[in-house]
């Protein structure tokens, strides 16, 4: 397995040991990051639509749903994992709400599988590119403009 | 899948060989600089693949995005294709010198100067709608443009989202525009929500 694994729209990934998953340029999407710090397993799942009314495919419950399913699969336990949530802001004029729709649907997603939040950085007017280290669970997180930040 | 056939391809490229020859002669005479533009490419893309073909996900550029409204003359038929042109930050700057005749300082582009490239892409897609509508018989809008300087993938999340919840690929045109080796700006196109199908039929039945 490749040591960085990038994520693109509409897929998730696991990885672990010295794994990175990125999902870079978010924009209105959220990248859900996952973390299993008993077993080392790290997830990554960048949702593009928050129900899956239109392309489930590319939507919140599918993503996050296939994401802990492909963890527990290789033995990550769903009551030690952590989420960490990153993007869905607003650029342009056109879709104003759907980062908070995205981050709403995630959020309620995650709270019915009882997996908590530990940290966040979503909304606001930028893109943001994102790396899960899976040895430690960390994210570091990158915006156009300014410094890098650890989460 | 969209599929095309060679004929409906052979069309499709010369007029996107002629709507980017009209668009660089336009940009040339408002800015009095030649504006060479490279051969386009036409294909089909997933979705996601889109930004990396723009110039990669992560980094900055100034897209100005243009959406253009696609109606048949003669019944309800209506479809709709967006338009981005896209640069790196540099190129912007300079761009909008080129077309506002001034030199501003700073790094941001102001307000005259985003207002002069969002003209340019004002230009682009007129000539190449002009270029198509030679071609099919089709009427086509377009609405006003926006501009956002940001990561290319996260300006494409907001484009690509009316589109993802239709279309797993588009048919792409793409090509290159530069000016003097300071300018450099990709030049980007396609359809949705059926427009593809009005315009492909089209070309079925020249």
């Amino acid at each position: 397995m490749s040591r960085k694994i990038r994520v693109k729209m509409g897929e998730y990934r696991i990885g672990q040991d010295d794994n990175v998953l990125s999902a870079l340029g978010i924009g209105s999407c959220v990248a859900v990051c996952l973390y299993d710090d008993t077993t080392g397993i790290g997830g990554l799942a960048h949702i593009m639509l928050p129900d899956d009314s239109a392309q489930p495919e590319k939507a919140a419950p599918t993503l996050v749903m296939g994401l802990i399913q492909d963890m527990e699969a290789v033995d990550a336990v769903p009551g030690a994992m952590t989420a960490k949530l990153f993007g869905g802001a607003s650029l342009l004029s056109t879709s104003m709400e759907i980062g908070k729709e995205n981050v709403a649907a995630v959020t309620h997603l995650l709270s019915d599988q009882g997996i908590p939040v530990i940290a966040e950085d979503t909304g606001g007017d930028t893109g943001r590119s994102i790396w899960l280290n899976c040895r430690t669970g960390d994210v570091v997180v990158q915006k156009p403009f300014g410094p890098t930040e650890r989460y | 899948m969209i599929e095309l056939t060679d004929e409906q391809r052979d069309i499709l490229r010369e007029i996107s060989h002629v709507g980017a020859g009209n668009a660089s002669e336009a940009l040339s005479e408002m800015t009095g600089k030649t504006a060479e533009v490279a051969f386009p490419w036409l294909g089909v893309k997933e979705l996601q693949e889109i930004p990396d073909m723009m110039g990669g996900a992560q980094n900055v550029f100034t897209v100005v995005s243009l959406d253009v409204r696609i109606e048949e003359f003669d019944g309800d038929g209506q479809g709709r294709s967006t338009l981005l042109l896209s640069m790196d930050r540099e190129s912007a700057k300079v761009l909008a010198e080129e077309m506002t005749g001034e030199s501003m300082d700073g790094e941001e582009l102001n307000d005259m100067e985003k207002s002069a490239l969002k003209e340019a892409g004002n230009i682009l897609a007129g000539n190449c709608m002009a270029a198509i509508t030679e071609y099919v018989d089709l009427n086509m809008v377009e609405e006003t443009p926006e501009i956002e300087t940001d990561m290319l993938g996260a300006i494409m999340d907001n484009v690509l989202l009316d589109v993802a919840t239709e279309h797993e690929e588009l048919l792409v045109f793409k090509t290159k525009f530069s000016m003097h080796e300071k300018v450099d700006a990709y030049f980007i196109f396609f359809f949705e929500d059926g427009a593809h199908h009005m315009v492909l039929d089209r070309l079925a039945h020249e």
